[in-house]
C-alpha cells in the first residue's frame, strides 16, 4: 500500500468517525498535538526540532476549541483534494485558499501551525 | 387666561379640559370611555372644537350653570379627578366667547331621557349663563356633546393635540380617542386595556391637612360631640388609640365638646396635628394609580418598546394629600437616545405636554445620575410618570408642571432610582443575548462547515445535519 493510499484511508476514517458521531448527535472530539514548549521534541534524523507526543483533546461542543477544530477539519480535507489530483501546495497557497471555503485564520502563522498539526490529529 | 394664552396653546386647552371632563364622566357612568374630538377651520384663524363623549350626560337643569358660569362645580372633594373644580370647560367657552362672540353648544342626554341642545353665552358682568336656545334634540345615546368656536392656530396646535391625546390613552388605557380635523379622521386609538380603574372613594380628611378653615368647618358640623370622639370621626388614620395618645401628647381633655373650644384652642390643635408623627400611611382608596398590567399594557401597544419595567411608591402625604407615583423606563420607544431619558410626564392620569423644564419630575430625572445605571449616550430610554393625587400642586393655572415640595421630591427621586436599578439589569441582559446570538451563529456556521469537510472527507454524499447539536448546546443558560 503507498504512502498515498494510507494517508487517504487515514482522512477517510477521521471524516468517517465525525460524520457518525455527529449523526448520532454526539459532539466529535479530536486530539491534538500539544503546543508548549514542553511539547517541542529535537528530532536526530532530520536534524530539526518536531512536536512531541503530548496530546490535547479539541472538543466541538466547546466555544474556544470550534474555530481550531473546523480549520483542523479543512486542512484534512483540503490535504485530500491535492493527494486525490496527485498535486502539493505550499503554506502561502493553502492560506489563501482558506478564505475561498469560508475558513478564517487570523494570520498565516495559525494556519502554518495548523497544517504541522495535522499529521500528527487523531481521533484517540 | 391660565392656559389660553396664546392661539396655538389655546385649541390645545380647550380640547383638554373638553376631554378630561368627558372621561371624568364616563368612569362616572362605569362605561368605557369613548371620546371623539374634531376640529375645523372654518377660516383662517377660527376653529371650531367639538367632543363628544358617552358619559353620565348633564341633567338638564345643570346645564347652563355646568358650562356657563364661572366657579360652579362639584369637584371640590378629597379624591382624584382629572379635573380640580370643573373649572376649566367655562373658562375654554369664556375664551371662545371673547375671542369670536359665539356661545358654547351643548347637546346631553342622560339614561332614560332623549337628548335636549343647548346655545349659552356667559354674562360676564353677573356671572350668570345666558341661555339662547334650549330644545329638545336626539341623540344616539347618553353622553354629551360640546362645541366651543375660538380664535386659534390650527397648523400649530395640531402636533400638541395629537400627542395629549395619544398619551391620554397610555395614562387612561381603558379610554378610546378618535380625532378628525377638518373633516378627515387622524387617529383612533385605546381600549388597550378593557378593565375599568376602581372607582375612587372620597376620603376623610388627613390630619396633616387639618388648617385652620378645615377644621372650623369641621367643628361647625359636630356638634356637641367630645373632642375624642369629633377626631376619631373627622379624620383619617385616627383611631381610638391614635386620638388618646394624641390627646395625651397635647394635655387636652378629650371629653371636652368640641364646641366650647376657643380660636386659640382651635389654632393649637391645627397646628399639633398638622404636626403630628405617629400616623399611619394614608387611605390610598382616594386615588386611581394607572396599575402595573395597564400602564405596561397601554405602553406596549403605543409605543412597542424592546423591553420595559415597572415601580411605583407611596401612598404617602403632603400636607395631608395623599399621592402616589409611579413609573415605567422603557427602552427602545422611537425616542432619540440620549444621556438623560425621556420624560413623558402625567398628573391624574393627564398628560402634561407643556413647561417641562420648570417641572419637579423633570428636575428630579436631571438629578438622577444614568450612566450609573448603564444608561449610555447611545441607549434611548423613556421614562413615564404617573403622580396621582387628591391634590395636584400645580405651579400654575395652567396646570402644566408640578410644583417642587419636598415630600413629591423624595418619593419621585427613590422611584426613578428604583426604575434605573431595573433598567440597569435589562440592560445587561440585552447586552448579554446580542453576544449569545453572535456566538451562535459563529457556531452554527463553524459546525455546518466542520460537518461538510467531514462528508467530504468520509466519502459520504449526505452532508449529516448539525441542527440539532446547536439546538442542545444553546438551549441552556449557561455555556463555556
Amino acid at each position: 500500500m503507498s504512502d498515498q493510499s494510507k494517508s487517504l484511508d487515514v482522512l477517510k476514517d477521521i471524516g468517517t468517525a465525525i460524520v457518525q458521531s455527529i449523526d448520532n448527535e454526539e459532539f466529535p472530539t479530536l486530539k491534538f498535538p500539544g503546543r508548549g514548549t514542553e511539547n517541542l521534541v529535537y528530532d536526530e534524523k532530520s536534524k530539526r526540532f518536531v512536536l512531541g507526543n503530548t496530546r490535547v483533546t479539541r472538543d466541538s461542543s466547546n466555544l474556544r476549541h470550534i474555530k481550531s477544530f473546523t480549520q483542523l477539519i479543512w486542512v484534512a480535507s483540503y490535504a485530500k483534494q491535492l493527494l486525490q489530483a496527485g498535486r502539493t501546495s505550499s503554506l502561502r497557497d493553502l492560506y489563501y485558499s482558506s478564505e475561498a471555503f469560508g475558513v478564517e485564520f487570523t494570520d498565516q502563522a495559525e494556519s502554518d501551525r495548523t497544517v504541522n498539526s495535522t499529521p500528527k490529529a487523531s481521533l484517540e | 387666561m391660565a392656559g389660553f394664552g396664546n392661539p396655538s396653546q389655546a385649541v390645545y386647552s380647550t380640547v383638554r379640559e373638553l376631554v378630561e371632563n368627558s372621561i371624568d364622566a364616563c368612569e362616572e357612568a362605569r362605561r368605557q370611555p369613548d371620546v371623539r374630538v374634531s376640529i375645523d377651520e372654518e377660516r383662517s384663524g377660527i376653529v371650531r372644537v367639538t367632543v363628544s363623549d358617552n358619559g353620565t350626560g348633564v341633567p338638564y337643569g345643570e346645564v347652563p350653570n355646568a358650562f356657563a358660569r364661572v366657579l360652579y362645580g362639584d369637584k371640590f372633594t378629597a379624591r382624584q379627578r382629572r379635573g380640580t373644580f370643573g373649572l376649566g370647560v367655562t373658562m375654554a367657552a369664556l375664551y371662545g366667547q371673547i375671542t369670536t362672540d359665539s356661545p358654547v353648544i351643548v347637546v346631553t342626554q342622560t339614561s332614560h331621557t332623549t337628548g335636549r341642545y343647548y346655545q349659552l353665552l356667559i354674562d360676564i358682568e353677573n356671572n350668570q349663563p345666558v341661555i339662547l336656545s334650549d330644545e329638545s334634540h336626539e341623540r344616539e345615546g347618553p353622553g354629551t356633546e360640546v362645541t366651543i368656536r375660538l380664535k386659534g392656530d390650527l397648523n400649530r396646535s395640531r402636533e400638541r393635540v395629537y400627542d395629549y391625546l395619544k398619551l391620554t390613552t397610555v395614562a387612561s388605557p381603558h379610554a378610546h380617542m378618535e380625532l378628525a380635523i377638518n373633516g378627515s379622521s387622524i387617529m383612533r386609538m385605546g381600549w388597550w386595556h378593557q378593565i375599568l380603574p376602581a372607582p375612587t372613594t372620597t376620603s376623610k380628611p388627613h390630619p396633616h391637612g387639618a388648617d385652620l378653615e378645615l377644621l372650623r368647618r369641621l367643628v361647625a358640623d359636630a356638634g356637641e360631640r367630645s373632642l375624642h370622639d369629633f377626631l376619631v370621626e373627622s379624620f383619617q388614620r385616627m383611631g381610638t388609640r391614635t386620638a388618646t395618645r394624641f390627646l395625651k401628647f397635647l394635655a387636652i381633655n378629650p371629653r371636652q365638646a368640641v364646641n366650647t373650644l376657643s380660636r386659640g384652642d382651635l389654632s393649637r390643635l391645627s397646628s399639633a396635628l398638622r404636626s403630628f408623627d405617629g400616623l399611619g400611611r394614608p387611605d390610598g382608596k382616594c386615588l386611581s394609580p394607572i396599575g402595573k398590567d395597564a400602564f405596561l399594557t397601554s405602553i406596549e401597544s403605543v409605543f412597542a418598546p424592546s423591553a420595559l419595567t415597572y415601580g411605583s411608591r407611596g401612598p404617602t402625604e403632603w400636607s395631608g394629600n395623599a399621592f402616589i407615583v409611579e413609573g415605567v423606563a422603557a427602552i427602545d420607544t422611537g425616542a432619540r437616545a440620549a444621556e438623560v431619558p425621556t420624560l413623558y410626564r402625567f398628573a391624574n392620569r393627564v398628560p402634561l405636554l407643556y413647561d417641562s423644564g420648570e417641572d419637579i419630575l423633570t428636575k428630579m430625572l436631571k438629578r438622577v445620575n444614568w450612566v450609573q445605571y448603564g444608561v449610555r449616550s447611545t441607549t434611548p430610554v423613556s421614562i413615564f410618570l404617573h403622580l396621582c393625587s387628591t391634590r395636584i400642586p400645580f405651579k400654575a393655572a395652567g396646570k402644566q408642571s408640578i410644583a417642587s415640595l419636598p415630600e413629591i421630591e423624595h418619593e419621585v427621586l427613590s422611584l426613578l432610582r428604583e426604575l434605573g436599578r431595573s433598567l440597569k439589569k435589562t440592560l445587561k441582559r440585552g447586552e448579554r443575548s446580542v453576544r449569545d446570538a453572535q456566538k451562535k451563529r459563529e457556531f452554527d456556521k463553524a459546525m455546518k462547515q466542520v460537518a461538510q469537510f467531514s462528508a467530504e472527507l468520509a466519502e459520504c454524499d449526505v452532508v449529516p445535519s448539525t441542527a440539532e447539536l446547536i439546538r442542545r448546546l444553546f438551549e441552556v443558560d449557561h455555556h463555556v
